[in-house]
C-alpha cells in the first residue's frame, strides 16, 4: 500500500501542469462567448458556455488519457528508466497500480477542472438543445464518456508500448487483432440478424443481450487492464520481454472474449420451441388438411428473441423459419396452404427493418424438404411491409397488398401474375384466394381513426372487391355492415363468410356481404365450416352447465343434428374424419393445459363416441411472470386460439396413438 | 599525522600481513612511540582504501602480540612496552631481504666483497641518522 | 545465511547460453568481486539477482528469499547501485530520497545529504542534468541511505575520475566498518577491488571459473620466468601445468594456478646451467587476463 502510494503520489506531483491546463482551458470556455465576435445562433449564453466547457472538457480528457496511456509505463520502459523501481522493494503491483491510478485521476480531472469555471460562472450543461449529441449530459451519457476514457488510457499503453519495441512481435498483434476482431464481429452480427440488439424488443426473463453488453464494454476493458499488468508483472524492465507478455494476455483474454461470444450467440439463435416464453402466433392449415403448425414467440432469457418455427404435431418435425422477426403481435407473416403442402413465409433478408423482405417455401410434404427462398421479395419498412398476404389453396400464388398496390405473384417461378393499383383503406386491406383464379379483398369502408386491431369492440364496415387473375380487373362486389373486424371464417368455397356482426355469429354471402342467417347470439358461441357446406356452431347451453354443439344445414338455418355436453366448458371441433363425423374435444376447466376429451360424433346418427382423454400443448401467449414455457413433450397435439378466426383450434396427433 | 602505510599489491604476503610487519617495524624502529595512538580501523582502511576487516585482523594480531593495545572510548594506542619481533619471524624476514639483495647483486655482477661493503655502508648511514629520524617510509627497492 | 545464493542459475537468448549453471553464495559480511569481460554474462546475473529477469533453470536468493517471485520483500535490506544509474530525470536528489523514504523501514535522510556533501553533488539538481559520475554517487547515497543489510554494486566506478573513484571506495569502506553490510560488486576496477574484496568470482563466457577467497587466489597464483636458452623449457613448462604462456624475445613466463612455495623450491628447476627461474607475484589484473584472455601456444 505505501509503495502504490508512493507512486501515485509522485506521479501526480509531476504532472501538476496538466491540472492547470484543464483549468485555463475551462476558464477559456466560459469567457470565449462574452467575446464581441462570438455569435449566438439562438442558444442562451449559459448554454454556449456549458456546450464549450464540454467540448473543451471532452477533448482535454481524451487527450490526457491518449497521452498519459502512451506514456506514464511506455516511456519509462523504452527508455529503460523502470529498473530504478525495481531495485527497490516495490512490488510489481504497486508500481503498476500507482502510475494507473494517477493516470485515471489526472485524465479525469482534467476534464473536470475544464468543466468547473463553467459550473461556478452558471453554464448549462445539461446540453439540452445544443448540441444534440445522444444522451450526453445525461448520466449514462457520462458513463459512457468514462468507460471510453478508460479504454483510451488502456490501449494507449498497449499501442505505445507494442510500436515502441521495435520488435517482429508486432506483426503477430496485427494479426492477432483482425482475428480476434472478426470472432467477435461475426458473433455480434449474428445478433443483430437475430434482431436482439436494433429492436426495443420486451425481454422475457433474465435480458441476456444487456448482460453480454456489460462484458463487451468491460471485458476488453480488463483484458486491456490485465495485459498493461502483466507487461510489469512479467516483462519488468526488459521491453521486448514486456511487448510480448503484453501481447500474449491481451490476445489470449480477447480470444476467450470472442468464443465465449461465439457461444453465446450459438446458444441465442439455436433456441427450440421449448425455450419459448409463450407462443404469440400459432398459423395452421385449415382444419383437418395439415399436421403441420408455424409457431412464434419469443424465446426466454434471450432479450426478445423471437424465432418461428414450423412445427409438425405428428411426426414432432421443427424446422426453423425466420418469419418471427417480421411478426406483429397481430400478424405472423406465414401461411400454410389449405391442401397442407406447402408453407410459405418472410423472412428478412439480412439485417432486420432495413433490409428487404423475402418469401421462403417449405414444401411439407417432402421429408427431406428445406427451407427455399423465393425470387418474390418485399421491399420496405414497417408500414410498407405487406400486411394481410394470402397463399392460394394450392400453395402456387401468393397475394400480397404492399404500399398502395395489390400484387399476385407466382411462388415457384416469382413471375408477377397482377399488380393493381387500390383505393380506399390500405392498412386494412386484407386478400383471400377464392379458388386459384380470384382473389377477394375486404377493405374497411371509412377508416377508423387510429386503425384497430381485430378484436376490440368496435363496429365497422367492410368493402369486398374481387380479382379475376385472368382479366387483371378488379371490382366492388359489396360490402359487409356492422361486423367486428376481420373475425370472419371464409367458408371452403370461398362463397360465404362467417363473421361476427353486432354481437351476433352471423353468416353471409362472401361475395356480396348479404347476411344470410344468425348463426348465435351468445357472445361466446363459435362456428366452424364442415364438409358439405353444413356449420358447426357452439354455444353455451341456454340452461346452463353445458355446451351445444349444433350442426347446420348449408343455409345456416334448419339444424341437422343437436349434441349436448355436460360439464364441458370448451367444446372444440377438430376435424372430420369422414363426411359424416365430426371430432372434438372437450374441457371441464378452462384451463388448456387440463387433459382434454377427445369424441367422436356421428353426424348421422347422433351418436357420441368417446376416444379417450389427451394432453394437449397449451401455445398460450408469454405470462407477465415470465415463468411460461411451452412444453411439447409428451403432449398428444396442441390447443391455441387461431387470431385471425379468434376460435379454439387442435391439432391432435394422430400417428401411433389411439 | 601517523606514520604512512604502504599496502603493495605485488607482495607476497597478504594484505594483513603488510598492515601487521609494517606496524611492527615502525614500532620497532621507533617511529611508532610507545603510547602513541594509532588510528582507528575505520580512519586506517578508508586510507589505505582497504577492508575495514584486514586491518582489523591485522591489529588484533597487534593486539594480540601485545605490540598494540585498545582503550575503551579512547582507541588504540601502541602499547607501553611492546615486545621485541619475535625470532623466527625477524629471522625469516632477515632472510628474505638479504636473499633478495644477493640475487640482485649477482645480476649486477658485483662481488661479494663489493656487496659486503655496500650493506655496510648503508647500516652506518642509518644508524647515524640516528632513532630519532624523521624518515619513516619504508624505503623500496631501487631497481 | 548468506545473503546471496545463486543455484544452477542458467540464462538463455535464443540458442545462446549467457549463464551456464552458475552456482556460488557470499558469505554475511564479506566483500564479493565478481569480475568477468563484457559479454561474459554479468550483466545477465546481476538482473538474475535483482529479480528482473527469470532465469531458464535455477534460482537467486536475496537474504534467503527468491528474487523472481518474492522481490519487493527480498529488496527490502538490499541497496542497489546499478551500472546505468537511473531515476526519474525531473526529479531531485532529496525529491529521490522523500520517493524512497516511503518505501523502507529506516530511511537516513540527514545521512544521505551529508553523503551528498562529501561527494560534492547538489541535493536540488534534476536527476537528469547530472554528470553520469555523479548520477552514481546518488545512486549510491540513496543506496546507504536505507541502511541495507547487502549492497549490490554493479560496476559503481565505471566514468568516475580518480578522486570521485577514491569517494566512493571511502563511503563503502566506512560502510563497511560502520554496519559490517555485505558486499557485492561487479567490476572492472580490478586494481581498486583488489584491495578490498575478501573473495572473488570470475565469470567467462557464462560460465564461473574461479569462486574463492582473495588470499589464497593470490598465494597460488604466480608468475614464473625463465629464460628462452634453457634447453629443457618445454618439458619444465607442462610439468607446470601453466595457465598460460607468453613468449617474450629473451625469455618465456608461464602463469601457474598450483603455486606451493615448498614443493615448488623442492622441485628445484634450475636444471644443469640453472639460473632459477624467477617467480615473481601477480596482481589481481594480471590474474584475471591470465584466466579470461586468449589461449596462448605454448612456444618451444
Amino acid at each position: 500500500m505505501k509503495g502504490f502510494l508512493a507512486v501515485f503520489e509522485r506521479e501526480l506531483a509531476e504532472r501538476r501542469l496538466l491540472a492547470a491546463m484543464g483549468l485555463g482551458f475551462g476558464i477559456v470556455a466560459v469567457v470565449l462567448p462574452l467575446l464581441p465576435g462570438f455569435q449566438r445562433t439562438g442558444s442562451t449564453l449559459a448554454e454556449l458556455r456549458g456546450g464549450l466547457a464540454f467540448a473543451v472538457a471532452l477533448l482535454l480528457s481524451a487527450l490526457t488519457a491518449v497521452y498519459l496511456g502512451g506514456s506514464i509505463l511506455a516511456s519509462d520502459l523504452v527508455e529503460r528508466r523502470l529498473g530504478f523501481y525495481f531495485a527497490r522493494p516495490l512490488s510489481g503491483w504497486a508500481l503498476w497500480s500507482g502510475k494507473i491510478a494517477a493516470a485515471v485521476v489526472l485524465t479525469f480531472g482534467t476534464g473536470l477542472l475544464a468543466l468547473l469555471p463553467a459550473v461556478l460562472f452558471g453554464g448549462d450543461l445539461s446540453l439540452a438543445g445544443y448540441w444534440s449529441l445522444n444522451r450526453m449530459g445525461q448520466p449514462e451519457g457520462f458513463f459512457n464518456v468514462g468507460v471510453g476514457l478508460l479504454f483510451l488510457l488502456f490501449a494507449a499503453n498497449a499501442v505505445s508500448v507494442m510500436v515502441r519495441s521495435r520488435s517482429p512481435w508486432i506483426a503477430a498483434d496485427m494479426g492477432a487483432l483482425i482475428l480476434v476482431w472478426a470472432v467477435l464481429w461475426s458473433a455480434w452480427y449474428r445478433l443483430v440478424l437475430a434482431g436482439v440488439v436494433d429492436l426495443a424488443r420486451k425481454p422475457q426473463g433474465v435480458d441476456s443481450v444487456a448482460r453480454a453488453w456489460a462484458v463487451w464494454v468491460w471485458g476488453p476493458l480488463a483484458a486491456l487492464a490485465a495485459a498493461g499488468a502483466a507487461q510489469v508483472l512479467l516483462g519488468r524492465t526488459d521491453l521486448r520481454r514486456a511487448h510480448r507478455a503484453l501481447s500474449a494476455t491481451l490476445w489470449s483474454l480477447l480470444l476467450a472474449l470472442g468464443i465465449a461470444s461465439q457461444v453465446f450467440t450459438l446458444w441465442m439463435v439455436s433456441a427450440g420451441p421449448g425455450d419459448l416464453a409463450g407462443v404469440t402466433q400459432a398459423v395452421a392449415a385449415p382444419a383437418g388438411s395439415s399436421p403441420w403448425i408455424a409457431i412464434t414467440g419469443p424465446a426466454m432469457n434471450r432479450s426478445g428473441y423471437n424465432p418461428g418455427f414450423l412445427y409438425n404435431v405428428d411426426s414432432g418435425r421443427v424446422v426453423r423459419a425466420g418469419f418471427g422477426l417480421a411478426s406483429r403481435w397481430w400478424e405472423a407473416p406465414v401461411r400454410i396452404s389449405a391442401d397442407g403442402r406447402r408453407a410459405v413465409w418472410l423472412e428478412y433478408q439480412e439485417r432486420p427493418f432495413s433490409s428487404p423482405l423475402v418469401l421462403h417455401r417449405l414444401d411439407l410434404d417432402r421429408p427431406g424438404a428445406r427451407p427455399v427462398a423465393t425470387a418474390i421479395s418485399y421491399q420496405g419498412i414497417y408500414q410498407s411491409m405487406p400486411k394481410g398476404f394470402a397463399l392460394s389453396p394450392d400453395g402456387r400464388r401468393i397475394a400480397a397488398v404492399r404500399d398502395d398496390r395489390l400484387t399476385v405473384d407466382d411462388v415457384a417461378t416469382g413471375r408477377l401474375l397482377a399488380s393493381v393499383r387500390l383505393t380506399g383503406d390500405l392498412w386494412s386491406s386484407r386478400p383471400a384466394f377464392v379458388g386459384p383464379d380470384h382473389i377477394r379483398l375486404y377493405q374497411f369502408a371509412a377508416r377508423p381513426s387510429p386503425p384497430k386491431p381485430p378484436f376490440t369492440p368496435l363496429d365497422y364496415d367492410l368493402d369486398i372487391s374481387e380479382l379475376d387473375l385472368a382479366t387483371g380487373m378488379m371490382a366492388t362486389t359489396g360490402r359487409l355492415s356492422g361486423v367486428r373486424g376481420f373475425v370472419g371464417i371464409p367458408s371452403p368455397n370461398g362463397s360465404r363468410i362467417i363473421m361476427r356482426t353486432r354481437d351476433q355469429l352471423q353468416l353471409h354471402d362472401a361475395r356480396t356481404g348479404e347476411p344470410l342467417a344468425v348463426l348465435g347470439a351468445s357472445k361466446k358461441a363459435s362456428a366452424s365450416f364442415l364438409s358439405g357446406g353444413r356449420i358447426a356452431v357452439t354455444n353455451p347451453s341456454a340452461l346452463g352447465g353445458a355446451l351445444e354443439l349444433r350442426v347446420l344445414a348449408p343455409d345456416g338455418v334448419a339444424e341437422l343434428r343437436r349434441f349436448r355436453f355436460e360439464n364441458a366448458k370448451e367444446l372444440i371441433p377438430v376435424d372430420q374424419p369422414s363426411p359424416g363425423s365430426l371430432r372434438v374435444v372437450t374441457s371441464g376447466t378452462e384451463d388448456p393445459r387440463s387433459p382434454w376429451e377427445v369424441r367422436l360424433l356421428d353426424l348421422e346418427t347422433g351418436g357420441v363416441q368417446s376416444q379417450g382423454t389427451r394432453e394437449l400443448a397449451a401455445l398460450v401467449p408469454p405470462d407477465d411472470d415470465h415463468e411460461t414455457r411451452i412444453s411439447l413433450e409428451g403432449k398428444q397435439g396442441v390447443v391455441w386460439t387461431e387470431l385471425s378466426t379468434l376460435r379454439k383450434r387442435v391439432i391432435l396427433k394422430d400417428s401411433g396413438t389411439d | 599525522m601517523a606514520p604512512t602505510l604502504r599496502i603493495d599489491p605485488r607482495d607476497a604476503r597478504p594484505i594483513w600481513r603488510q598492515i601487521e610487519e609494517n606496524v611492527q617495524h615502525l614500532v620497532a624502529r621507533g617511529a611508532l612511540p610507545p603510547g602513541a595512538s594509532v588510528p582507528s580501523v575505520r580512519d586506517l582502511a578508508r586510507e589505505l582504501q582497504v577492508n575495514p576487516a584486514t586491518v582489523s585482523k591485522a591489529y588484533q594480531r597487534l593486539t594480540d602480540a601485545g605490540v598494540l593495545s585498545v582503550r575503551r572510548g579512547e582507541g588504540t594506542f601502541v602499547s607501553d612496552t611492546p615486545p621485541p619481533v619475535s625470532d623466527s619471524r625477524r629471522n625469516g624476514r632477515l632472510q628474505e631481504e638479504a636473499t633478495r639483495y644477493a640475487s640482485l647483486a649477482v645480476t649486477l655482477g658485483a662481488s661479494r666483497e663489493e656487496a659486503l661493503a655496500t650493506l655496510d655502508a648503508a647500516w652506518s648511514g642509518l644508524t647515524n641518522g640516528g632513532a630519532g629520524s624523521e624518515s619513516s617510509e619504508l624505503e623500496g627497492e631501487e631497481a | 545465511m548468506n545473503p546471496i545464493v545463486l543455484e544452477g542459475l542458467t540464462v538463455r537468448y535464443g540458442d545462446r547460453l549467457a549463464l551456464d549453471n552458475v552456482s556460488f553464495a557470499v558469505p554475511e559480511g564479506s566483500v564479493y568481486a565478481l569480475l568477468g569481460r563484457n559479454g561474459a554474462g554479468k550483466s545477465s546475473l546481476i538482473r538474475c539477482l535483482l529479480g528482473e529477469q527469470r532465469p531458464a533453470s535455477g534460482r537467486a536468493l536475496l537474504l534467503d528469499r527468491n528474487v523472481w517471485t518474492e522481490r519487493a520483500l527480498a529488496l527490502e535490506e538490499v541497496g542497489v547501485v546499478s551500472e546505468e544509474p537511473d531515476a526519474p530525470p525531473a526529479m531531485t536528489a532529496r525529491q529521490l530520497s522523500r520517493f524512497c523514504s516511503r518505501l523502507y523501514r529506516t530511511w537516513d535522510a540527514a545521512g544521505l545529504e551529508a553523503r551528498l556533501r562529501r561527494f560534492g553533488v547538489s541535493a536540488t539538481t534534476p536527476f537528469g542534468k547530472l554528470s553520469k559520475g555523479q548520477k552514481g554517487q546518488v545512486s549510491l547515497a540513496l543506496a546507504l541511505a536505507s541502511s541495507p543489510r547487502l549492497l549490490v554494486l554493479d560496476d559503481p566506478t565505471l566514468g568516475l575520475d580518480a578522486v570521485a573513484r577514491k569517494a566512493v571506495f571511502e563511503e563503502l569502506i566506512g560502510e563497511l566498518a560502520d554496519r559490517g553490510i555485505t558486499v557485492f560488486i561487479t567490476t572492472h576496477d580490478l586494481a581498486g577491488v583488489e584491495r578490498i574484496a575478501d573473495r572473488v568470482g570470475v565469470l567467462r563466457a557464462g560460465r564461473l571459473v574461479l569462486d574463492e577467497e582473495m588470499e589464497t587466489l593470490k598465494t597460488r597464483f604466480r608468475r614464473v620466468s625463465f629464460p628462452r636458452s634453457q634447453a629443457a623449457g618445454a618439458a619444465r613448462l607442462e610439468a607446470l601445468a601453466p595457465v598460460a604462456v607468453a613468449a617474450r624475445g629473451w625469455e618465456v613466463e608461464a602463469v601457474v594456478s598450483n603455486y606451493d612455495e615448498e614443493s615448488f623450491s623442492a622441485s628445484r628447476l634450475g636444471g644443469e646451467d640453472g639460473e632459477d627461474p624467477e617467480v615473481s607475484v601477480l596482481t589481481l589484473e594480471e590474474i584475471f587476463i591470465a584466466l579470461t584472455g586468449e589461449v596462448q601456444e605454448v612456444k618451444a
